[in-house]
């Protein structure tokens, strides 16, 4: 028995740097920021992207809201300076899924639409 | 390398748009992140590609930066070295100066003031977490989430009838929401939201009503008669607030109901609901995970905490 202490939903709607973020950090996944811009670009074929001010500010945002939270990681074998590495959730996860039924319910409208069937007007 | 090292340099100073706080933290990380980048691009997309990359990082970095400052005043973080003497000085000087002007803006401040608190204490009043019924911090949902995937279950009728022998709790309701037309002397017919509430979850929410009765236990056994409760503002607007209210008959779907009691104006237990029927289901004949979504709410027992009701 648990009560739900916060309600994912007060969250929505994500901006789109949280969301590709909370995406990226898949399950188990331990990522330090640059990683994370890497793992943006690759999930997405390099059409989407995170620039770092973006990226760090969200970062700071997620950690304070509980999206994300701060992991010891292992030291990064090409150097730089030390960095922070991070992990997705339960809540966040819990936001991520959240959004991702809004933003179904709108494929659904375009859809229904016939949008996406390549109809032009 | 020049190229590059004027590059970061521009980048660094367009970091101090982020506060202190941020760039204690991240400026070391931003600044290699940074560089690995423009790196990447130029080797894997040309030069022309790692110059827009750099024009766009710049532009970027002083757009988060500002509005890091923003969420972090919004926030209420305290700068680092939060007290300058420089601030009391330029005040000095300012007030010296402008003196009509620094009373003006004081004043003002003043007033901004009382009514930012006045505002917070309205919204805090109104988010507040304490659900308001009667001891509302003692009212609580139950809930039941996978443990491997953190979601939330709402086909919790199985786990329901668990939950009601638990003797951390007091009183246990459920109840469910059902969109049923509505059709009723003197209106047109409208689809409305109906609660299929267990009479326990009155006894939960402890709110008497303002007319008649509420459900009982007798209410939910098979073969009872069709008994419905309504809320205020249905009764105002629908039966123009009709003091014979209680007897008359309302058709919701194809059942027809007699109304046994109003609830009083601003009650909606358990979500924003106007029209209350009878619980008439068995939680123990479902299979875990079946049957409709359920919501389920408790008043915990006199002497549990919160927390031993989670353990």
């Amino acid at each position: 028995m648990r009560r739900a202490l916060r309600d994912p939903a007060a969250l929505i709607p994500l901006k789109h740097s949280t969301y590709r973020v909370l995406l990226a950090l898949a399950d188990g996944d331990v990522l330090h920021g640059y990683a994370i811009m890497q793992a943006v670009a690759d999930m997405t074929g390099g059409r989407e992207a995170v620039l770092p001010g973006t990226l760090y500010a969200a970062l700071a945002r997620m950690v304070d809201e509980g999206l994300i939270e701060e992991r010891d990681g292992s030291d990064d074998p090409s150097g730089g300076p030390q960095r922070r590495y991070y992990r997705r959730t339960s809540f966040g996860r819990a936001v991520a899924r959240a959004e991702s039924e809004r933003l179904r319910d709108l494929l659904e409208i375009a859809r229904a639409q016939k949008i996406l069937s390549g109809e032009r007007k | 390398v020049s190229r590059r090292r004027l590059a970061t340099s521009v980048y660094i100073t367009a970091l101090r748009a982020f506060p202190r706080r941020h760039r204690a933290t991240f400026a070391a990380e931003m600044i290699d992140t940074f560089e690995r980048e423009l790196e990447s691009q130029r080797t894997h997309h040309g030069r022309l590609r790692a110059s827009v990359f750099v024009v766009a990082a710049w532009l970027n970095v002083i757009g988060a930066g500002v509005g890091e400052r923003r969420r972090q005043r919004r926030a209420g973080f305290t700068p680092a070295g939060g007290f300058s003497w420089i601030d009391v000085t330029l005040a000095r000087r300012m007030f010296v100066r402008y003196p009509g002007l620094s009373i003006v803006g004081v004043f003002g401040m003043a007033v901004g003031i009382a009514i930012a608190t006045a505002a917070f204490t309205i919204i805090y009043a109104i988010l507040s977490p304490v659900v308001p019924l009667e001891d509302g911090e003692r009212v609580v949902s139950i809930v039941t989430v996978d443990a491997a995937t953190t979601n939330s279950e709402s086909q919790v009728m199985h786990d329901f009838a668990t939950w009601r022998t638990l003797r951390s709790l007091e009183d246990i309701g459920a109840s469910t929401t059902v969109g049923r037309t509505l059709i009723a002397e003197g209106g047109q017919p409208e689809t409305v939201s109906v609660a299929e509430i267990s009479a326990s979850g009155f006894r939960v929410a402890r709110v008497r009503p303002q007319l008649g009765r509420w459900l009982m236990k007798d209410d939910e056994r098979a073969g009872a008669p069709d008994v419905a409760v309504i809320g205020y503002n249905a009764w105002q607007r629908r039966f123009a607030g009709d003091p014979g209210i209680v007897g008359r008959e309302i058709q919701l779907g194809s059942t027809t109901y007699a109304v046994v009691g109003v609830m009083p104006e601003g009650f909606g237990f358990p979500v924003n609901h106007s029209y209350w029927i009878p619980w008439r289901r068995d939680p123990s004949s479902y299979a875990p995970r079946t049957g409709p979504a359920v919501s389920v709410f408790a008043r915990l027992a006199p002497g549990t905490t919160l927390e031993s009701a989670q353990a």
